[in-house]
């Protein structure tokens, strides 16, 4: 509360480096105050938001297919967030502002059929399909607003102009086509990418740029590297119902796009204690035998350069540009998409005359359910759905070291009376 | 008529409605929430100066002074990040917050709030004392990053712009100092108090300050050297004479280590951080060790299990209440010495260039070297007391000596520092970090190492 004033600051821990060394503005017993990193507001308004919502329901042959539509339109205004300023203007970091204005339109649809609706056989199928596309409008002046508090510098969550909240911002490797121009060297000589990218040959847009000694070269240009946000969920579901005691039901889980930040490759690469660092004992190549999912197509003057030799190489580049502490946060981006066989389960229901007759219930169903039986997926960690932070969380598409959802069997016995 | 009879009774609830509104429409601005009882909007000099000192010490004494040693060749940085800047990875993340301290919390607001404060009072000590302490924030800046938003800071014009690194300089050696040392000319006594306990390297000594003044005067001419030459060189001999002559005179970071949010910067990230990141660079310490120097044995121990490494910094430098040295009375007489010798006072400089060796324990060198030499012997020394701050940096990109040999094959040495992120997204006027420069204004790549004839420089 009180975002819109501006007071003073203790300063605890006030000073010092993202390393955890800090001082209190308060030293040696002489007290301090100062001036507050997060100012206030006093011109602040309150949110709105506004939203159109359509809906129908439709149900088809004597109720033996239903089929839901939703389609939704919500577009908020001035949403109130700390932004960050310009402390060469303000004498601050961060200011409650007035600094959003997003939209978010989709569609959600629902289809069940029952084919058989006999008295001992009930067999029905359902699909369910959404989507969200989420878009910023506007950022108070500012291009993106990054949500500095949550996930990881180098890949961070933001929303930026343009693109649905929660876009991933970070360095990639220097690639050609780009445009790009920048002092590769520190020999104060700009250079010209795309330029270098033609020494040996022409190259395809997006190629990996590849210096003499086979290596990439960072490219310090801050962009956004991914989007977490799938461009659709399904799910489909099944169940068959024979003589009205024995059950099987299937649910299967869709998500098409959203990519992952593989944070805990980069961490176990920079370890040696990830299977692809297996890969010492080889000889490696850009575009040929490292990273070609990644990267594709390389060129540059190190286009048929072999970058790795020994172990040593190895180890100095997952330690180096190549790990968890490397700049280029890109080389971990993954596609996140996947079929997941969410559940089968099988349930029976017995009903004889003995089971009342020695357990006194009158019916006693026994379940058995399987849960995240198997994922397909072209991921490379644990599970493309795992995020540090939890859903409440804005920066989606984060994976450092989160556990994966738990693979699951389940006995259940329901007695009733 | 049914009608408008219902229209007269709804009258006065379509009065209250309105001002309901009317009172909505300030209620995130209106009475009780400009006032919290909990945070204060005003704080006596003596509070904002110790929050501005705690800054300084942290700008002098934390990241940037480990990075640019990593750079300079005194440190290596063997894990994590560290790993990373020692291959000579830069970007605008390298910086860690140190752009924005300059102005927020402790930074510029702060010293502007005690300068208007001081003048208000008629505190004209506190005054001049602020003003120094803007001149070593701001200077130690224009070194890291050269062009700095400085004549538009605090204006709150939107996306203020940025002035030459040689401007800001100017402004610092040619203004601000010249009326802090006026200030500090001030008898104390009456509203005239200045810092006092407060001040925890000086007491609040004006004399101690007005030396500190012209030091740090002395360091910024230093670094106009290679730009503007001779006329800056005798402008630094000039103030290096009237600077600090004696460890007694040190301007330093008192911690009482008491707690961590009072240790040493050095202590909390080498022994309770970062274990292992930041080890000697060992060229240093052969440098170190060839020349008997008695200055090994205080900053460094050949004990692995300080560090990881073979060398590891000094048990007595890595304790949490270490007095960490910033702007110390050996690099004045260091500068004076190179000062002297760049403008032709050879006998000035040896005497110099000797005394500050006799402060450090080292024999002298007598007053037989003479041309290059002198100027290596010099800025060879002058390295070595240059140790944890930012100025064996400056001094690289100045002089080239020592001839560093960059880390990775075909890059060269790092000259200056990115702005952070969070500035350049909210300032149009900061360029983009592919678009900055890779040198700052004061300092063009040299093609000789200083001191050792023709001798091509490797690292620039």
């Amino acid at each position: 509360m009180y975002s819109s004033i501006t007071a003073l600051s203790t300063g605890i821990n006030a000073f010092g480096s993202g390393f955890g060394d800090f001082i209190n503005a308060t030293q040696n017993g002489q007290s301090a105050l100062i001036t507050s990193f997060l100012i206030g507001n006093n011109a602040l308004r309150p949110e709105r938001s506004r939203e159109n919502e359509y809906g129908a329901d439709f149900g088809f042959f004597d109720q033996k297919a239903d089929l839901g539509l939703t389609w939704y339109n919500k577009r908020s205004t001035d949403v109130i967030i700390a932004v960050p300023v310009s402390a060469a203007q303000t004498g601050a970091t961060q200011q409650f502002a007035n600094a959003a204005s997003l939209s978010n339109k989709g569609v959600e649809v629902s289809l069940n059929v029952r084919p058989i609706t006999s008295r001992n056989v009930a067999w029905e199928v359902g699909a369910t399909y959404g989507r969200n596309k989420g878009l910023v409008n506007s950022l108070a002046g500012a291009q993106f607003i990054p949500y500095n508090t949550e996930g990881f510098l180098g890949a961070i969550g933001s929303s930026t102009i343009g693109f649905a909240p929660g876009v991933l911002r970070g360095l990639d490797f220097a690639r050609c086509g780009r445009g790009l121009q920048f002092d590769i060297n520190n020999d104060n000589v700009v250079d010209d990418i795309d330029a270098l990218c033609l020494d040996g040959g022409p190259f395809k847009n997006g190629a990996l740029y590849l210096g003499a000694d086979g290596l990439p070269v960072v490219d310090p240009t801050d962009r956004v590297i991914a989007d977490p946000n799938p461009h659709y969920t399904m799910g489909f579901n099944t169940s068959v119902k024979l003589m009205n005691k024995l059950t099987l039901s299937g649910l299967v889980d869709v998500r098409k796009g959203g990519q992952v930040w593989d944070g805990t490759r980069s961490a176990l690469l920079n370890f040696g204690t990830h299977a692809e660092t297996l890969i010492r004992d080889q000889q490696g190549q850009f575009g040929k035998n490292f990273l070609t999912d990644i990267y594709p197509d390389v060129a540059g003057p190190g286009r048929n350069v072999v970058a790795f030799t020994t172990p040593n190489d190895w180890a100095g580049w997952f330690q180096g540009e190549g790990g968890s502490f490397g700049q280029s946060s890109a080389q971990f981006i993954e596609d996140g998409s996947f079929v997941k066989l969410r559940e089968i389960s099988i349930s029976y229901t017995l009903d004889q005359p003995a089971i009342q007759r020695l357990l006194g219930f009158s019916t006693v169903d026994v379940r058995i359910a399987g849960r995240n039986l198997h994922t397909w997926t072209k991921y490379r960690g644990l599970d493309p759905e795992a995020n540090l932070g939890g859903a409440e969380f804005l920066t989606q598409g984060i994976d450092f070291f989160n556990n994966p959802q738990t693979r699951s069997v389940v006995l259940s016995l329901n007695f009733n009376r | 008529m049914l009608h408008v009879t219902k229209l007269r009774r709804l009258a006065p609830l379509a009065v209250l409605a309105l001002l309901g509104m009317a009172a909505c429409k300030d209620f995130l601005t209106a009475g009780e929430t400009q006032v919290d009882p909990n945070r204060p909007t005003q704080a006596a000099n003596r509070l904002i100066f110790t929050g501005i000192q705690s800054n300084i010490w942290s700008q002098l004494g934390s990241d940037p002074v480990r990075v640019s040693g990593i750079w300079a060749g005194q440190f290596n940085g063997t894990q994590g990040q560290y790993f990373t800047v020692n291959n000579y990875g830069v970007s605008e993340q390298t910086t860690n917050g140190f752009h924005a301290s300059l102005y927020a919390g402790g930074g510029l607001v702060d010293i502007r709030k005690l300068q208007a404060a001081s003048i208000a009072q008629t505190d004209t000590l506190m005054l001049g004392v602020a003003q120094v302490q803007e001149a070593i924030l701001i200077g130690t800046g224009a070194d890291m990053f050269g062009d700095l938003v400085y004549s538009h800071a605090l204006t709150g014009e939107a996306n203020p712009a940025l002035d030459k690194q040689m401007d800001v300089y100017d402004a610092l050696t040619e203004t601000l100092l010249v009326q802090a040392l006026a200030n500090l000319s001030v008898t104390r006594g009456g509203t005239n108090i200045g810092p006092g306990a407060a001040d925890l390297a000086y007491g609040g000594d004006p004399a101690a300050w007005r030396r500190l003044a012209h030091t740090v005067r002395a360091r910024i001419y230093m670094h106009e050297g290679e730009v503007r030459g001779a006329s800056a060189y005798a402008k630094a001999l000039a103030e290096a004479r009237l600077g600090l002559t004696s460890n007694a005179q040190d301007f330093v970071a008192v911690y009482s280590g008491a707690s961590l949010s009072e240790a040493n910067f050095f202590f909390q990230f080498d022994q309770v951080q970062r274990f292992g990141y930041l080890v000697p660079n060992l060229s240093f310490v052969d440098t170190l060790q060839t020349r008997n120097d008695p200055r090994l044995d205080d900053y460094f121990v050949e004990d692995a299990s300080f560090c990881g490494a073979e060398f590891c910094f000094s048990e007595a430098r890595d304790a949490p209440d270490f007095t960490q040295p910033l702007i110390t009375s050996n690099q004045n007489l260091l500068v004076w010495a190179e000062a002297a010798y760049r403008t032709g006072n050879i006998l000035e400089a040896q005497t110099q260039y000797n005394a500050e060796r006799a402060m450090s324990g080292v024999p002298a060198n007598g007053l037989t070297l003479v041309g290059d030499p002198l100027l290596a012997a010099i800025l060879g020394e002058k390295y070595i007391v240059n140790f944890q701050t930012i100025e064996a940096w400056n001094d690289y990109k100045r002089t080239c000596y020592p001839n560093v040999t960059p880390n990775v094959a075909g890059v060269k040495i790092p000259a200056r520092f990115l702005y952070d992120t969070g500035e350049r997204q909210t300032n149009t006027s900061i360029p983009p970090a592919q678009d900055q420069p890779t040198r700052n204004q004061n300092d063009p790549p040299n093609t000789v190492s200083d001191g050792q004839g023709t001798l091509a420089c490797i690292g620039q």
